[in-house]
């Protein structure tokens, strides 16, 4: 088996998988030191890249396993297209993170990488499943990489990932069985186990309630970290949901739902990472509609989004990571004023803040409006509004709120030095991509999936967007008093298992022995009461136990036989 | 007026020196000044020009729209500067709604760390 599994890895012209480029990358990372190990970190994911656009359309490498015909890599245009974007996300982490982060983060990272390509290259269920748990596994070693304040975070994080697998691996098992069949091909939500996997992908994709494990883990992560973080897991869900349920109706309303509660979050938040952290559970949802809707539109937005949303996502984490590195505070009430020594780092995150809000000229223009645009051709109206009023939202909650509260506001006093060197050189290179897809996005539109002549420009749509986006930038600063940082945590959804069950247990639990030592002191009382009368009446010191005098005794016997003879004749 | 980046003296919350939470672990140097060297970008006046910039370029997007007429889709969004005030409302409400839903759900954050 394991002979035909590594046949299988090495198909066509014996080739190594891009998924495995990043691997046994990661593996290096972790054996080897100084300028080895930054060649490795550099040089890994461009061999990625090309091992990615190696692979063919179709099936590219069989194997067998566990008596079941598997597909390790299979490719197609949507394939390629994420696998191209995140192993270029993987060297630009890389850059960002290889003189400051630890080896073990690195190596995690990559591997964590890895997992996402795999995903991405995968041809059936089971070797989706296999790399959709390295990612897991993977991710959480980068969360550990947090230190001291991550480790819990980063067990609950593993557990409900874990969870989530079991949850995914029992609807996979469920379809091998009924369908005796494990290609990763479209279906719908009909049954118990497409239902399994629905919701074991969902999972991942961040989709209330199971959403909370972003927005505890993420912002606890190292600077570097989180910028890995950002990348990957969310998005292969998303590859996911366009590879199993394109056009599953109900995907409209939960995306609906995450782009709302990721914007109404965000606007509580206080901690500048959890603020991003919720915009990617929003960002996500615009692309779960989309890949709800289904037209060959909506999946071009889809995938053109997630493209986008990866760099100009990584921008904005590199920009608090950096934050985070020079400073050692990320709370709203603590920062502002920075723009005065962090002049690169503040127009970097402005560029990001602007391409999440889908301002013109940036990538998130040209990308998440074909999302409206297919919402509108297709009869969603009311997700067309909706989404209309959440692109103003955006702008709200990340694409001013998060720059001005971080750089500008009032002055904390802090006078951080700016991004080192490697850091810069990062965010420059997603700020270059983020303004090259937003001024000409035709090399994006010829690697989607579907051919595209959506005009991204148009001089009605330019008009509309802009009186939306500055007026909802108006709201911001008018609405400033109501929108004071405050020095609180915001609860969700995951207060119901981490702090409501555990609650009402001990509770319960005290409730039951409570009741239980009243009932049995009750029942003590009762036993030593009665023994009391008992011993009185019956015991060693009554009357009848008594040792009576003789001349008593006697006449207690002359006065009985007495009686029993006139009883007797008479 | 609201929104200005005020100095130092007159921090919006009266405490322009909060308590900092460093995150554990991190080792930082970072350097921390007093006084508020008066930088061009938030004095008065140029916050004032940003104002009046800024307010140019919203009405210009409005009358934009006689050169490039915006086509409602469903009849009652079909006047002249309708993604105005749309864009404005929507952030209104979401502000006003997340206010609401802050008042359920936020809780003081704690010294150390940041845990909920």
């Amino acid at each position: 088996m394991i002979a035909s599994v590594l046949d299988g890895l090495m198909p066509y012209s014996g080739m190594l998988p891009p998924a495995l480029w990043l691997l046994v990358g990661g593996l290096l990372v972790a054996c080897t030191r100084g300028v080895l190990r930054d060649a490795v970190v550099l040089l890994a994911p461009v061999g990625a890249v090309w091992a990615v656009w190696q692979v063919p359309d179709g099936v590219a490498a069989t194997a067998e396993m566990l008596g079941y015909a598997i597909e390790p890599v299979e490719g197609s245009a949507t394939r390629r297209l994420f696998g191209t974007t995140f192993c270029v996300m993987a060297w630009v982490g890389g850059l960002f993170a290889f003189r400051q982060a630890k080896a073990t983060e690195l190596a995690a990272a990559f591997a964590y990488a890895s997992g996402a390509v795999g995903v991405s290259f995968a041809g059936d269920l089971m070797s989706m499943f296999l790399w959709w748990e390295v990612m897991a596994v993977f991710s959480t070693f980068v969360i550990w990489s947090g230190g001291a304040g991550a480790r819990a975070a980063g067990v609950r994080y593993a557990v409900i990932h874990l969870l989530g697998g079991v949850v995914l691996k029992a609807g996979i098992e469920g379809i091998a069985v009924h369908q005796g069949t494990l290609e990763l091909a479209p279906m719908r939500v009909v049954d118990f186990d497409t239902g399994l996997v629905f919701a074991g992908v969902l999972l991942n994709a961040a989709a209330p309630p199971v959403s909370a494990w972003l927005s505890d883990a993420y912002p606890r992560a190292s600077a570097t970290g989180s910028v890995f973080l950002s990348a990957f897991t969310t998005k292969t869900a998303v590859l996911a949901l366009i590879l199993l349920f394109p056009g599953e109706q109900m995907l409209v309303w939960i995306g609906l739902v995450m782009v709302f509660y990721g914007i109404l979050m965000a606007l509580l938040e206080n901690d500048a990472r959890r603020i991003l952290a919720y915009s990617i559970v929003n960002q996500v949802g615009f692309m779960v509609v989309a890949v709800g809707i289904g037209t060959e539109l909506a999946i071009n937005g889809a995938c053109a989004h997630a493209v986008a949303h990866i760099f100009y996502k990584a921008l904005l984490f590199m920009s608090a990571g950096v934050v985070l590195y020079r400073t050692g505070v990320t709370r709203c009430t603590e920062l502002g004023g920075l723009f005065r020594t962090m002049p690169l780092t503040a127009g970097c995150a402005i560029v990001g803040a602007l391409a999440i809000s889908s301002f013109p000229l940036t990538s998130g223009f040209t990308t998440k409006t074909m999302i409206s645009a297919a919402a509108l051709e297709s009869g969603w109206d009311v997700t067309y509004m909706l989404l209309a009023a959440a692109s103003a939202g955006v702008f709200l909650h990340a694409g001013i709120k998060f720059p001005w509260f971080v750089f500008f506001q009032r002055d904390s006093g802090l006078r951080p030095k700016d991004a080192p060197w490697n850091m810069a050189a990062a965010m420059l290179v997603l700020v270059a991509l983020a303004i090259w897809i937003g001024i000409a996005p035709g090399s994006l539109y010829a690697l989607l999936p579907h051919a595209s002549d959506f005009e991204a420009y148009k001089p009605a749509k330019l008009v509309h967007y802009l009186q939306l986006l500055l007026f909802a930038g108006l709201a911001f600063f008018v609405l400033l008093p109501l929108m004071k940082r405050t020095n609180t945590v915001t609860l969700d959804t995951d207060w119901l298992w981490r702090t409501a069950l555990p609650r009402t247990w001990t509770q319960t639990a005290n409730t039951c022995s409570r009741t239980y030592t009243t009932a049995a002191r009750t029942l003590a009382k009762l036993r030593d009461t009665t023994l009391t009368w008992l011993t009185k009446r019956v015991g060693t010191e009554s009357l009848l136990a008594q040792s009576w005098s003789v001349s008593t005794t006697a006449l207690w016997v002359v006065v009985l036989l007495l009686g029993y003879v006139i009883v007797y004749y008479a | 007026m609201s929104g200005v980046p005020q100095s130092r003296e007159s921090g919006d919350d009266g405490r322009a020196r909060a308590a900092t939470h460093v995150v554990p672990g991190v080792k930082v140097d970072v350097a921390r000044e007093d006084s508020d060297r008066n930088h061009w970008l938030v004095r008065p006046r140029t916050v004032r020009r940003l104002w009046i910039g800024g307010l140019v370029v919203l009405a210009l997007t409005v009358v934009a729209e006689i050169a490039f007429p915006v086509k409602g889709h469903y009849g009652w969004d079909d006047w002249p500067g309708f993604g105005a005030v749309f864009g404005f409302a929507s952030c209104v409400v979401m502000v006003l709604v997340a206010k609401g839903l802050g008042v359920l759900l936020k809780r003081p954050a704690p010294e150390v760390g940041d845990d909920r």
